[in-house]
Formats: C-alpha cells, sequence, structure tokens
C-alpha cells in the first residue's frame, strides 16, 4: 500500500483527478493551480 | 526553505509570464489558442521520444555552490532556482505548454500567480514523495523508469485541462 502511495505516478494521478473535479465544478482558479503543479512535477528527476 | 523557495520561483516567473502577456494581447483570440493547442498537440509526441523538437532551456545543472551558501540560505536559493523552471534543464513539454498558455490566455494577474505556486508545490511534490517512501535509491530507480509515462501523461492532461478552460 504504501509503495504504490508513493509511486512517482501517484502524484500525477492526483493531479489528474483533482483537474478533472475542478474542471467540472467550474472553479477555474483551481484548475490552473492543478496546471501549474502538472507542469511543476512533469519535472521530476530534472534538477 | 527549500519548499519556500520553490513556491517563490514559481510566482517570480509567472510574474514575468504575466508581465509579457499584454504583447500578446492585441492578437485575435482564434490565434492566440491555436498557439497553444498546437504546441500542445506537438508535446504528447515529443514526450513519447516520436518526435525530436528542441525547445529552449538552460541546458545545465544548478552549481552546486548554490548549496553550500548555507544550510537555509543555499536550500532556499536552490529551491528559487529550482522553482523558477529557467535555471535548469526542463526535461518535459507541458511548462513550455503553460507557459504558452499563461501569455496568451491571460487569465489575470492573481489567477496567474496562482499558478506560479501550484508550479512550485508540484516541483516540492518530488522530494515529498520520495522521503515518503522507505527506499530512496529505489524510490529514484523507480522514477527513472517511470520517466516517460509521467511526463507523457502530464502532457495529455495539461492539453485536457486547457480545452476544458479555453474552448
Amino acid at each position: 500500500m504504501r509503495s504504490r502511495a508513493t509511486d512517482p505516478l501517484a502524484p500525477l494521478l492526483v493531479l489528474a483527478v483533482l483537474g478533472v473535479a475542478t474542471v467540472l465544478a467550474g472553479l477555474d482558479v483551481l484548475t490552473w493551480t492543478v496546471l501549474g503543479g502538472l507542469a511543476g512535477y512533469s519535472l521530476s528527476g530534472s534538477v | 526553505m527549500f519548499a519556500v523557495g520553490l513556491v517563490a520561483g514559481g510566482v517570480l516567473s509567472a510574474t514575468v509570464l504575466w508581465l509579457l502577456s499584454g504583447l500578446a494581447a492585441p492578437l485575435p483570440e482564434v490565434a492566440r489558442y491555436a498557439v497553444v493547442f498546437a504546441l500542445a498537440a506537438l508535446a504528447v509526441p515529443r514526450d513519447l521520444g516520436l518526435l525530436r523538437l528542441p525547445l529552449p532551456q538552460n541546458a545545465r545543472q544548478i552549481p552546486q555552490a548554490v548549496l553550500q551558501a548555507g544550510t537555509l540560505t543555499g536550500a532556499g536559493r536552490f529551491g528559487l532556482e529550482l522553482g523558477t523552471g529557467v535555471r535548469t534543464y526542463v526535461s518535459a513539454s507541458a511548462p513550455y505548454v503553460l507557459a504558452a498558455a499563461l501569455l496568451v490566455a491571460s487569465p489575470g494577474v492573481l489567477t496567474t500567480l496562482i499558478t506560479g505556486v501550484g508550479f512550485g508545490i508540484g516541483r516540492a511534490a518530488t522530494p515529498v514523495a520520495r522521503a515518503l517512501s522507505t527506499d530512496d535509491d529505489a524510490w529514484d530507480a523507480l522514477l527513472r523508469r517511470r520517466t516517460r509515462p509521467l511526463i507523457t501523461g502530464a502532457a495529455v492532461t495539461v492539453a485536457a485541462l486547457l480545452a476544458a478552460l479555453l474552448l
């Protein structure tokens, strides 16, 4: 369970679900925030 | 301090994008959005390794000397430089698509800055997930194996969310 929760793909899945939820709820500002999170997380491993 | 620096860096870059977004304002909305979705459409095959499309980046690592400036100061500055997204390699296409969207869609200063906060939090999620794992080396190896699906999944999700927001 813990290894699944800390899988590098887990934050991506969480952000994707949050993004869909904010779109459905019409919370545009939060959708932009999720977009920022996705862009930031996509750089995992890039230092 | 590292996470604070990451968020501050994201906000700094978002501020610059918001300031520059005025330059795109005279263009017709159709043309502006076409640029975003053209870039989003190219991002997925690029991240899958099917398309070679060099994009501007600062092709170097942040110097180790930054971290040696003292524990708090060094970590904060390292985070700041990493959080800007322009001081080291940009290994995925999603940040370019988002930057283009902020430039041409110009969703407003507050929304742009909050997007920068999100970028910093997204960057901070990597060390958090790594710290929560039980084996750092195994997590690093797993990240290397997951890099392609991770960056491609991010590009697809960013494109879909932008379509929902802008169309």
